[in-house]
C-alpha cells in the first residue's frame, strides 16, 4: 500500500527535532540506523507482510526531511517519531487488525512448540515470545516499553519522540511493565494447562 | 516432559534485545527499493507499488523472504521441542545477552551476528562486507556484516529462483546504480507524457549499457509498458515473456503479463 506520505512529512511532530551531530547523508543514515527502524517496526507490531512496506516509507520521508535536520537531539529520536507514525498509518489501513492489544497472539504461541538449539535461535524465540506478549498492550504502552527497555532510551528521549511529556513517560513504561508480567503470567498458566492436557 | 522454570520478564527483554536483527539482505533489498522509489523508477507508481506492496500477494515467498530467512527458517527447524525449552535456554543465554546488550546499548548500525539456514545453503565467506544491491525482485543473497566465526553467506534458493541472478562480482557500483536510476526515470516521464518512443530510447540505453544491470527488471516492465503505449503488442508480450524468464519471482511480472489489456 502506498501511504500518504506527504501527510506524514507535514506533520510538525515528525519535523526533525535535530541531532547534536547530523548526520550527513540519507546513506549514514540509512546504514546506521535502518536495524534500528527495522527492529522497531517489529516490536510495535508490524506484520512480516507489511515490514518492507512500513521501513521502506520511513526512509522516503527520511531522505524527503533530512535536508530540515537541524541538531537538537539525536537522530534516533527523530526516526522513531517518523516510525510510529508510519506504523499507525499502516496499522489504520489494514482492516485485520482490528484486534490490537488482546491475547490472541498470546495462544497462538502456546500452541507453539520449539527448541532451540543454539543461542541465536533463543534470542530469536525471545524475540517471538516478547513481540506476542507486546500485542497486549496499546500503541502509547507499547512505544513507551519498546524505547525504554529494548532500545534504552532515557526518558526525555522517549518523551520527545513520542510527543508527551516525561512524567506521562514514566507512567506508561510502568504500566507497560504491569501488564507484560500479567500476560507472561497468563502465558505460563497456559502453558501449564496444556502440558498437563498433553501427559 | 519436565517443567522448566519460566524466564522472568526482565530474563526475557534481555534476550529478546538483540534477537530482531534483520538480515544483510534485509538491509539491502530494502535500500535498493527506497533508492528506486526515491528515483520514482516506477511507471506512474505502479512498477514500484507491485514491487512494493503486492509482493506479499503475487509472490508470498518474496515478500516474507526476510522472515523465511531469518526466523522462519529459524523456528521452522526448531519444531519438535517444547516452546518452554525455548524458554529456559533464554535464560541461559541472559547473561552473555545482557553483556552483549550493555556493549550494544549505544551501537546502532547492524554488527550483530546472526546464523540463517535455509533448506540449501550455499556456504561463502565474506571477507568483508561488499556494497552488495541485492536485486529488487528474488532476492537471495544474505551476506553477513561482521566475519563472526561462523559467518557465513546464506543463500535461501526458490523453487523459482532466478538463473540470471547477478553475481556479487558483476554487481555494478553506486554511481551505475544513480545511471541507472536516471536512464529509468526518463522512461518513466515519458511514459507519463505518453511519449512511448522517447521512453524506448532511454530503455534502449538502458539495456546497452546494463544488460546485468540491476534494475533490470524494472526495466524490462517499463519497456513493455512503452512498447503497449507505442501500439507494439506483439513485442510487449514478447518483453514480458523474457521478464518472466529472467526474474520468474518478481512481482513485476504478473502484472507485465497482462499489459496492453
Amino acid at each position: 500500500m502506498q501511504l500518504a506520505l506527504t501527510a506524514i512529512d507535514d506533520d510538525p511532530a515528525v519535523a526533525p527535532a535535530g541531532a547534536a551531530r547530523a548526520p550527513s547523508s540519507f546513506d549514514e543514515v540509512y546504514g546506521e540506523h535502518f536495524d534500528f527502524v527495522w527492529r522497531s517496526a517489529r516490536r510495535l507490531g508490524v506484520p512480516e507482510s507489511a515490514l518492507d512496506d512500513c521501513v521502506q516509507d520511513v526512509f522516503i520521508v527520511v531522505h524527503r526531511r533530512l535536508g530540515d535536520f537541524e541538531g537538537r537531539s539525536s537522530v534516533r529520536t527523530w526516526l522513531f517519531g517518523i516510525l510510529r507514525r508510519v506504523v499507525r498509518d499502516h496499522r489504520a489501513t489494514a482492516r485485520d487488525r482490528a484486534t490490537s492489544h488482546d491475547d490472541a497472539a498470546l495462544s497462538r504461541l502456546v500452541d507453539t512448540h520449539t527448541e532451540a538449539p543454539d543461542e541465536s535461535a533463543a534470542r530469536a524465540e525471545a524475540a517471538r515470545v516478547l513481540n506476542a506478549l507486546l500485542e497486549t498492550l496499546d500503541d502509547d504502552k507499547r512505544e513507551a516499553f519498546v524505547l525504554s527497555e529494548l532500545e534504552q532510551f532515557s526518558a526525555p528521549e522517549i518523551a520527545e519522540a513520542t510527543g508527551v511529556n516525561v512524567n506521562t513517560v514514566y507512567a506508561r513504561v510502568r504500566a507497560a511493565k504491569h501488564e507484560l508480567e500479567q500476560a507472561l503470567a497468563r502465558l505460563r498458566h497456559n502453558r501449564a494447562w496444556s502440558q498437563r492436557c498433553a501427559k | 516432559m519436565r517443567e522448566v522454570e519460566h524466564p522472568s520478564l526482565d530474563a526475557l527483554v534481555d534476550a529478546a534485545r538483540v534477537g530482531d536483527a534483520p538480515s544483510a539482505e534485509d538491509r539491502e533489498r530494502n535500500k535498493r527499493a527506497v533508492l528506486a522509489r526515491i528515483a520514482g523508477v516506477a511507471a506512474g507508481g505502479s512498477v514500484l507499488a507491485a514491487t512494493s506492496t503486492t509482493a506479499a500477494a503475487a509472490a508470498p515467498a518474496l515478500a516474507t523472504t526476510a522472515s523465511v530467512a531469518t526466523t522462519g527458517a529459524l523456528l521452522g527447524k526448531l519444531a519438535g521441542g517444547a516452546l518452554v525449552l525455548a524458554l529456559a535456554s533464554v535464560s541461559a543465554t541472559v547473561a552473555y545477552s545482557r553483556r552483549h546488550a550493555t556493549e550494544r546499548a549505544g551501537a546502532t548500525s547492524g554488527s550483530q551476528r546472526h546464523t540463517h539456514s535455509s533448506s540449501q545453503p550455499i556456504a561463502r565467506p565474506t571477507p568483508r562486507a561488499p556494497q552488495t544491491q541485492a536485486p529488487l525482485v528474488a532476492p537471495s543473497v544474505t551476506t553477513h556484516l561482521t566475519p563472526a566465526p561462523a559467518a557465513t553467506v546464506a543463500i535461501a534458493p526458490r523453487a523459482s529462483a532466478p538463473s540470471r541472478a547477478p553475481s556479487l562480482a558483476a554487481r555494478p557500483s553506486r554511481s551505475s546504480l544513480a545511471e541507472e536510476i536516471a536512464l529509468l526515470r526518463a522512461a518513466r516521464e515519458a511514459l507519463s507524457r505518453n511519449d512511448g518512443a522517447l521512453a524506448l530510447g532511454a530503455l534502449d540505453r538502458h539495456s546497452q549499457r546494463f544488460s546485468q544491470g540491476m534494475l533490470r527488471p524494472e526495466s524490462l516492465a517499463l519497456r513493455v509498458d512503452a512498447l503497449c503505449a507505442t501500439g507494439q503488442r506483439e513485442r510487449a508480450h514478447a518483453a514480458a515473456a523474457q521478464l518472466a524468464r529472467e526474474a520468474p519471482g518478481s512481482p513485476l511480472v504478473a502484472r507485465a503479463l497482462r499489459a496492453c489489456r
